[in-house]
């Protein structure tokens, strides 16, 4: 009998959301004015948090759901841009607390919110070379911004993983196209420092994310020979939602499979999360086979486009679904924000 | 991971070189499943923190240390996370949670914290 | 076994000592020891010592020994530290015994002396943890008050003991300590300034912890014969214990005992020949309020779970059918952790012989006395009673 190699795909995902969580009118309070128009609330890590312990939960998670032991996971990779440690590989202390082996490669990914995506890129490079049957992605982010400037209003907290394999699949990426798009100051934060920033300077981060955002779409979809027509669902993160939602109509999506803006409405900005956040939701709550076409912009780095058919039949383990996690919150307001966010330790 | 004792089936966490109820030196790994009860809890208040955690306690002020008496046997002690001091008591359900726990010569020190099982 | 006495004792005040190094404060100390001896001693006679100290402050952590050397000019002789935390001077009391009884030496000291006062407070609370499990119980958030407070809080759940019966220790501690011109803290205290202090570590507020303190105890030990040359009221040692217990709590099997008190006790009683309902007085371990409710019940005062019950009723009082820590105890006297063991021996010894410095505090006909003395949460303890 011929062994046939069963092809590469999703198996399964997890997410974590933490419980904490600060509504628009606390920042109205505190400063008097809160920037981003799309953020009703969001998520905030406790001082026992960060990225780490939110990869080790969505991890964990994601290995329930699939019913797979740690020992199974052939790698891990860790894609995130407030990595706790610049040296010292974040991913091995997550494998490592998941109970994965020793002889598990690892990786980890930063420097850009695009990086979600190319590392599940890389991940399905890893298990498409038969270096290994099954590798495990997470991203996970909590990045600050100044306290007293306008990108931190947005900053969220959150994490995804996902697990590709060979043995059952629940999605497949049928291809994508990774563009790279040098441009300065749209955020960025250099070595040694903890804050993000921009330049905000507008129209220019418009012209840019624009031209990346739409190439990279279309060049998909022309490689793949599909049309808008063919996608139930397209995502772009890496934008504002409403900024997402004006590039998606201009690329002829229509309204209606543009959707969950109003997850990152819950959660705000993410980071490098945010598009395996919504990839979740996706094979969390689609019922039915699905076409999606999901664009990750990083801004001064490109943009990954993914086009990916979900079968619909991921179940989660009680209890962990997105929005059961959503569902889970206290609020706080924002001097406790400013404690469990540790904006007054010394660095 | 626990190590379950091959002379007298008892689990101790965390692994030990001999069993605390017979002695004995062989054991087995066993899988605990993080759930538990609380068999004590204190709620350290100013003052009575070590110095790894003058941090915590300055940012965070008083905080909740547990003996959480595990499923399968053994109790641990370790901190309460993502809990009230009110809807604390002997005998509450617990799970555990991976967090950061203090930090020292600069590295983060990550363990299991528990946290009350909740639905909402 | 050879008869053991002790003929002087010594304690310096127990509190701040600024002026003060660990060595200064054990020579007056010593010195206070030998001139107890009352018929004369010259402290060229002192073949071995053993001194109890933890080493928090002060400075000199390693080769101790010499400094109690200097201080009580007695270099030459072998000198050992010995540390079992907080009952670091209770076995040196037993070493400086042992080697008497076992007719090695024929005059030995036993002492200790601690500086806490002159460290910062994350420093100090440092050291407030390394006696207890490191590991777990320190790095899960917990210096001693917290390993205490949850022993507190199973005996309220399975005996029923009412907080404010941990409460009502402190100010019988407080109000002994009164009258103890040598304790730290010489304030009464009501039970409601108990009650409604600040919480420490719940259930125990800060009236239910021991402070920490500076101090230095001595005492010379010497065979019963020989002993009677140098004092006219040497004071025998009858019965000498210690046990040990396991590190961490939480690895115990029943948080509401000290099963190395109980060990220590029961050798102690069987030495002597005698029972608990025997004891005229005792000085224990308080340094937590709940420690002296526990000690009730482990030295056999009462039963299992009674301890609450016999402080509310007042047994424990000076007065009473059996006082406790008539010096004001840890609580009120101070906690200079390698001095307090000795420090025990030095108010039982003057009680014994009636020379208490205050009378108000004197137990009237005290026959037998009972020195228990804890280390850390319980893992070393040493029982020693004395009798005239």
């Amino acid at each position: 009998m011929r062994l046939v190699e069963l092809p590469v795909g999703i198996v399964g995902c997890g997410v974590y959301v933490p419980r904490q969580r600060i509504k628009r009118e606390e920042y109205q309070k505190a400063w008097g004015y809160f920037a981003p128009r799309w953020v009703e609330e969001k998520s905030v890590a406790d001082f026992d948090e960060d990225p780490i312990t939110m990869a080790v939960e969505a991890s964990s998670n994601a290995l329930r759901n699939t019913g797979y032991d740690p020992s199974l996971l052939d790698a891990l990779y860790f894609a995130s841009t407030s990595p706790p440690y610049a040296e010292k590989q974040n991913a091995t202390t997550i494998a490592t607390a998941v109970g994965c082996r020793s002889d598990t490669a690892t990786l980890d990914v930063s420097a850009s919110t695009r990086c979600g995506l190319s590392a599940l890129l890389s991940g399905l490079d890893y298990v498409n070379s038969s270096r290994g049957k099954t590798c495990l992605i997470v991203a996970s982010d909590s990045p600050s911004g100044q306290p007293n400037g306008p990108l931190d209003h947005q900053l969220g907290a959150g994490a995804a993983a996902i697990i590709l394999g060979r043995d059952i699949t629940n999605g497949t990426v049928e291809g994508s196209v990774s563009l790279t798009s040098e441009s300065l100051g749209e955020r960025f934060r250099r070595d040694g420092h903890r804050f993000v920033t921009t330049l905000e300077l507008g129209r220019y981060h418009d012209a840019a994310s624009e031209a990346t955002i739409t190439s990279c779409v279309k060049e998909l979809m022309k490689k793949l020979g599909r049309s808008t027509k063919d996608y139930d669902f397209f995502a772009i993160v890496g934008v504002d939602p409403n900024r997402g939602l004006e590039l998606a109509k201009k690329l002829g999506f229509e309204e209606t499979k543009t959707a969950l803006s109003s997850v990152l409405a819950k959660i705000g900005d993410t980071g490098a999360a945010s598009s395996l956040i919504m990839l979740s939701k996706l094979l969390e709550s689609s019922s039915f086979k699905q076409r999606v076409l999901l664009c990750a912009y990083g801004p001064g780095s490109g943009a990954d486009a993914l086009s990916i058919v979900v079968e619909g039949k991921m179940k989660a383990a009680e209890g962990l679904t997105l929005d059961e996690y959503l569902a889970r919150k206290n609020y706080i307001d924002y001097p406790a924000y400013l404690r469990t966010r540790r904006f007054y330790e010394n660095s | 991971m626990g190590a379950k004792c091959k002379s007298c089936g008892a689990v101790n966490f965390p692994a030990t070189f001999s069993c605390l109820q017979c002695g004995g030196a062989a054991f087995e790994p066993l899988k605990l499943s993080g759930k538990g009860t609380i068999y004590c809890y204190t709620t350290v208040s100013r003052g009575g923190a070590p110095p790894e955690f003058s941090t915590q306690q300055n940012l965070v002020g008083a905080y909740h240390v547990a003996v959480v008496e595990l499923k399968e046997g053994p109790k641990v002690v370790a901190q309460l996370t993502n809990c009230k001091a009110e809807e604390l008591k002997i005998g509450l359900p617990v799970e555990a949670t991976f967090r950061r726990i203090y930090e020292d010569d600069g590295m983060v020190r990550y363990g299991v914290k528990f946290m009350p099982v909740r639905t909402t | 076994m050879r008869q053991v006495a002790v003929i002087g004792v010594g304690q310096t005040k127990f509190g701040d000592h600024p002026e003060a190094s660990a060595g200064d404060l054990f020579a007056r100390a010593f010195n206070d020891a030998v001139t107890d001896a009352n018929k004369g001693f010259d402290p060229k006679l002192i073949q071995e010592a053993y001194v109890g100290t933890l080493g928090v402050g002060g400075g000199q952590l390693g080769n101790f020994s010499a400094v109690v050397g200097e201080a009580a000019k007695i270099t030459g002789v072998p000198i050992t530290r010995v540390e079992n935390a907080c009952a670091s001077s209770g076995f040196a009391f037993r070493c400086a015994y042992l080697a008497v009884a076992s007719g090695i030496c024929d005059v030995t000291l036993a002492g200790g002396v601690e500086k806490m006062r002159d460290l910062s407070p994350d420093r100090l609370r440092y050291w407030l943890g390394v006696s207890g499990d490191t590991e777990w119980e320190r790095l899960a958030g917990m210096t001693f008050a917290g390993v205490y407070a949850l022993m507190a809080q199973r005996h309220i759940h399975q005996y029923g003991t009412k907080e404010e019966q941990l409460h009502m220790i402190a100010v019988k501690n407080h109000k002994n300590g009164a009258d103890n011109p040598k304790a730290q803290l010489q304030r009464a205290i009501t039970l409601d300034q108990a009650n409604k202090s600040a919480s420490v570590c719940h259930p125990l507020r800060l009236f239910d912890c021991c402070p920490t303190t500076d101090g230095a105890s001595a005492a010379i030990l010497c065979d019963l014969e020989t002993a009677r040359k140098f004092s006219d009221m040497p004071v025998r040692v009858l019965g000498v214990g210690a046990g040990t217990d396991r590190l961490a709590l939480f690895r115990r099997d029943d948080f509401t005992t000290l099963k190395a008190t109980i060990f220590a006790a029961r050798q102690a009683y069987d030495m002597a020949g005698l029972k608990p309902k025997d004891i005229s007085l005792a000085e224990v371990h308080d340094c937590f309020t709940i420690a002296e409710i526990m000690a009730y019940e482990d030295l056999g005062f009462c039963q299992k779970g009674e301890g609450g019950k016999l402080i509310e009723e007042g047994i424990t009082q000076i007065g009473g059918r059996i006082p406790v820590n008539p010096s004001g105890g840890l609580k009120a006297k101070g906690h200079p952790i390698g001095a307090t063991g000795v420090g025990q021996i030095y108010e039982i010894t003057n009680q014994l012989r009636g020379k208490v410095e205050k009378s108000t505090r004197q137990v009237p006909n005290a026959k037998y006395g009972l020195a228990h003395n804890v280390g850390g949460s319980g893992a070393t303890a040493t029982v020693h009673i004395l009798g005239l």
